[in-house]
């Protein structure tokens, strides 16, 4: 679980959320409002722990402009085995914080029409990202379609906190088109596209993790040397997904969605998602039952083992990897979530949601492990006025 | 003749996008004008996503950290035509 000076910078940071609550409170006095959300969600498997509180404001000023902003961050503790020169050392633990932080602002010069511009910023000790956005969306065809696209600009940069010299750098680009149809009084139907382009450095490509090292094996199984994670300098990567909603009558709707992913280290992925929601008590509490599958394919490079077949002469493979999340692997979800509404005098709403979900992990070709099973829990709290 | 596991199994790793798209216009042979004073089913509650932005952020970080495929997730919704 996270030490005391994690929980100090938790607490910290919920102090300050709760600030910016009552100062877009008093600032909503002379827009059209606003709402306000404070929220921590817990990720927990056999092997990290990760707490992320978030706070997040959004502020009208009059009928055409809208700012927010949100600050967040992620507190991981665990332990994990590292692989050193010629062996997995036992369980070695760590402990880091990722802080962030988003601003937004959205322009709607006609009602069917919005203009927005974003930027987000992520530091962690060792990795740095930025990511300022743009994007349009418009409403067409008697306002039955909503069709929107966005462009991120993504600058990461990956040091090693043992040797403060060293520096990576990425530049991606990310293309998203969405578009929002609605098929019928009680059906709606979605169609997301996503496009990114990663240019990476040659001395690591990219995702790929400084601190990782990959086994070359003797063709008896020994560990004949190890070699930093290298992937290929390149990524192109995309996606399309389509959603329905579908009313089915006593205040109860199923929503579903089919995600294909491919890119060009040969991954694909397949993933699917099915809820029913169904609310009571006028509309004020909701209870969302959901599940979700994916599959995925392993990057054309990764091996479970790399193997040579000749000690005296051999070279290294000029890619390898010894990341789980590019292996063949799939993984299930389960969860609920509730949300109740509560009305409060002089037009201002209160939120609570809380979920809970499990997720199981199942590695197929990975020998490092084959599964891990992870629990979500989170609550928030949201104010509209 | 049925085409076999393994043929299937490549075609769904590798399906082509050609078909994809071509799903969409089958969407929309159903699609029936619906007038915004008409789309008080659609703004139900239960037909809306989880009502914390943030929570969905976070849901994204947990997969696009724990799998390889990112990208294509689900934000926003239709309009409701009411302003």
């Amino acid at each position: 679980m996270p030490g005391a000076r994690a929980m100090v910078r938790i607490a910290g940071l919920l102090f300050t959320a709760l600030g910016l609550l009552v100062a877009s409170r008093a600032r909503a006095t002379v827009g059209s409002g606003g709402r306000s959300s404070v929220r921590n969600d817990v990720y927990m498997d056999e092997q990290i722990v990760v707490v992320s509180p978030t706070a997040h404001s959004w502020l009208e000023l009059g009928d055409k402009i809208e700012i927010d902003a949100g600050f967040g961050l992620d507190v991981l503790t665990g332990a994990t085995p590292v692989l050193t020169t010629d062996a997995i050392t036992s369980a070695t633990y760590f402990s880091e914080t990722r802080r962030g932080a988003n601003a937004a602002v959205t322009y709607r010069p006609r009602s069917t029409w919005d203009l927005h511009a974003s930027t987000a910023v992520s530091l962690e000790s060792d990795h740095e990202t930025v990511s300022p956005a743009a994007g349009a969306s418009t409403e067409l065809f008697h306002r039955m379609s909503t069709l929107g696209l966005d462009y991120a600009f993504v600058h990461e940069r990956v040091g090693l906190a043992s040797d403060p010299s060293y520096q990576q750098m990425t530049l991606g680009h990310m293309v998203d088109l969405r578009w929002a149809q609605i098929l019928r009084r009680g059906t709606a139907m979605m169609f997301i596209a996503t496009g990114q382009l990663s240019n990476c450095d040659q001395a690591l490509g990219c995702h790929a993790n400084p601190y990782r090292r990959v086994p070359i094996l003797t063709p008896g199984g020994g560990i004949l040397m190890t070699a930093r994670e290298r992937h290929p300098d390149r990524r192109l990567r995309g996606a399309a997904a389509v959603r329905l909603r579908q009313y089915l009558g006593h205040d109860l709707a199923l929503h579903g969605g089919y995600r294909f992913y491919g890119d060009d280290w040969n991954t694909t992925g397949h993933t699917g998602d099915l809820a029913l929601v169904k609310t009571f008590l006028g509309g004020r509490l909701r209870a969302r039952v959901e599940g979700r599958f994916t599959w995925q394919e392993p990057a054309s490079f990764y091996r479970n083992n790399y193997e040579i077949t000749d000690v005296t002469e051999f070279e290294v493979p000029s890619y390898r990897s010894a990341d789980r999340e590019v292996t063949r692997m799939y993984n299930g979800l389960a969860g609920v979530r509730f949300d109740h509404q509560f009305a409060l005098p002089r037009d201002v709403s209160l939120g609570i949601n809380t979920r809970v979900s499990r997720i199981w992990y199942r590695y197929l070709n990975y020998s490092v492990l084959d599964s891990r099973n992870a629990w979500i829990i989170g609550v928030g709290l949201q104010l509209e006025y | 003749m049925g085409r076999g596991r393994s043929q299937v199994f490549e075609t769904m790793k590798h399906p082509d996008p050609r078909r994809l798209v071509a799903v969409i216009p089958l969407l929309l042979l159903g699609c029936a004008s619906v007038d915004p004073s008409q789309r008080g089913t659609l703004m139900k509650r239960s037909m809306q996503l989880p009502s914390d932005p943030m929570e969905m952020a976070f849901d994204s970080h947990v997969h696009e950290t724990r799998e390889s495929l990112a990208g294509a997730t689900q934000v926003g919704g239709p309009s409701c035509g009411c302003n």
